[in-house]
């Protein structure tokens, strides 16, 4: 096993109290500075996933292990305290009345001196652009600014581990290109991400490895171009090919890629795939 | 409803004097409120309603028209009260007295209001030693009226968009349908924020980052001359 394992679910099952079964057997490790997209149709566990992750949520069969330590009712702090969880919505996420006093829920919960508080709620504010809505309360702000509100939250509290669920759900072109930004000056910083989504095009230039659910079972978890080039699998979790996989597929089918039988990444891949016509 | 409580906290968000520490507003407020009922006297009551009008359209900003709109709706009940004493008791000084001492009263309150966001009125209860759980409990329902008026609207918009208020029955069928809704949405909602609380390591109180603000010489200043303006009122004109 790698030592840099964060996080560490074995044999990991969730039924939620009506009887639903949400999660089934999952074996999962995730390694610091990994960059991970979450994929599957709704209903097939991702935001589970996350919440088991995050300790909200207990597995009702297996063990979650966060730095090698099992975590159980007593320690759930700790998991809590180094896995931060951006929620799809974010008006669900905030209870404050100001968005200082949001970003300062977290870091007052760690039971950090005020000094250290504010100097979190500080570089939170100058790091998502929010400077000037420190007084705003937060039903005065845009979709995109409370998105950012809500990371600046997470980003306070200095997990090591960042999970987005849905963060592109709502959101205009320009606040997505901002928040692709954010996640990779995070993962510069050698922050591990997950990110539950539906874009697979995202997931594809974004991720180094993906995870497919369906109806709460892992049934893939390996590089975006592994993953992707099973159709199969694709089709049954309900997901469509990345553009770029439809694209380069096209070209083979008509012989016009000077490189054959592989699959492109991004686009200057695909353009070096193409050669010279 | 919903137009005043977002209009309000809009001037003390937009108002010069949110600068100044709520604590000493707090203070000032409600000295003049006590001293404004105390007094019981007609000319105090006048000098501070008009004072109070002059601070909030001078320093608060707050356009004269609109800061009479607002003074409109306590007036509306406090003359209605007046027309109901002034039928139980038949004196005309009475109900003048009682009705701007109200007033007067208001203006004073409205000096906190009109100036201090709700963080800032929290904070000062904090530091009054309310208990946290009826403080946290304040906080989060602040937050929840309006994420559940956001949730009434957009229900009301779609019911609306259908058809749901094409006449009187079908209005009464709709209004009890999205109240009924409205509840199981709450029960969501009050779920979602708990998790989401729970995953930023809450453990049972809800603290917040409070910003000091320094009350200066100049605004003690302004607190002393203005309770002195008071009490010259009532030492000249009774």
């Amino acid at each position: 096993m790698r030592e840099d394992v964060v996080l560490c679910l074995k044999d990991v099952g969730f039924a939620y109290p009506e009887g639903r079964q949400a999660l089934s057997h999952v074996n999962l490790t995730v390694c610091a500075g990994e960059r991970i997209a979450v994929l599957g149709a709704n209903g097939a566990g991702k935001s589970t996933l996350f919440l088991l992750m995050n300790g909200v949520l207990a597995p009702s069969s297996g063990h979650i292990y966060y730095k090698g330590t099992t975590i159980n009712r007593r320690n759930v702090q700790t998991l809590r305290k180094g896995v931060g969880i951006i929620f799809q919505d974010a008006d669900s996420q905030m209870i404050a009345p100001s968005v200082r006093s949001e970003i300062s829920f977290g870091p007052m919960n760690l039971k950090l001196s005020t000094e250290e508080v504010a100097a979190r709620v500080e570089r939170a504010v100058a790091y998502m652009n929010l400077e000037g809505f420190e007084e705003r309360p937060p039903h005065y702000l845009s979709g995109g600014e409370k998105k950012r509100v809500s990371i600046a939250d997470i980003i306070a509290m200095e997990p090591e581990v960042f999970l987005f669920d849905e963060p592109t759900v709502s959101l205009d072109p320009a606040n997505v290109r901002q928040l692709e930004g954010v996640l990779a000056d995070l993962a510069g910083q050698g922050k591990t991400l997950l990110i539950s989504t539906h874009d697979v095009d995202f997931a594809c230039r974004w991720a180094e490895r993906v995870l497919v659910f369906q109806y709460g079972i892992l049934r893939a978890d390996g590089p975006p171009q592994t993953v992707f080039a099973q159709k199969d699998l694709c089709e049954q979790a309900n997901l469509t090919s990345p553009v770029l996989f439809r694209i380069a597929d096209m070209l083979e089918r008509k012989n016009l890629l000077r490189e054959k039988g592989r699959i492109p990444g991004t686009v200057e891949e695909l353009e070096k795939m193409l050669g010279e016509t | 409803m919903h137009k005043h409580t977002h209009y309000l906290e809009g001037y003390a968000l937009a108002s010069p004097l949110r600068h100044w520490d709520p604590s000493f507003k707090a203070a000032f407020s409600m000295t003049v409120l006590i001293l404004c009922l105390w007094f019981d006297s007609i000319p105090v009551s006048i000098w501070i309603i008009l004072s109070m009008a002059v601070i909030a359209a001078i320093w608060g900003r707050v356009k004269p028209a609109e800061y009479l709109q607002l003074l409109g709706i306590p007036l509306f009940f406090l003359v209605f009260g007046g027309i109901a004493l002034w039928f139980v008791t038949g004196e005309t000084e009475t109900v003048l007295h009682v009705t701007l001492r109200s007033l007067g009263a208001v203006s004073a309150f409205y000096f906190l209001v009109l100036s201090t966001p709700v963080s800032g009125i929290v904070a000062v209860l904090n530091r009054c030693h309310i208990p946290g759980l009826i403080t946290g409990l304040m906080y989060l329902l602040y937050r929840y009226i309006f994420i559940l008026l956001r949730v009434w609207q957009d229900m009301h918009m779609a019911a609306r968009s259908r058809l749901g208020y094409v006449d009187y029955k079908t209005s009464l069928h709709t209004f009890g349908a999205v109240g009924g809704n409205l509840l199981a949405a709450s029960m969501k909602r009050a779920d979602q924020c708990y998790t989401a609380m729970e995953s930023r390591c809450f453990a049972g109180e809800i603290r917040f980052l409070e910003e000091h603000k320094k009350c200066s010489l100049w605004q003690w200043a302004f607190g002393v001359v203005y309770l002195a303006g008071v009490a010259a009122v009532r030492r000249l004109w009774g």
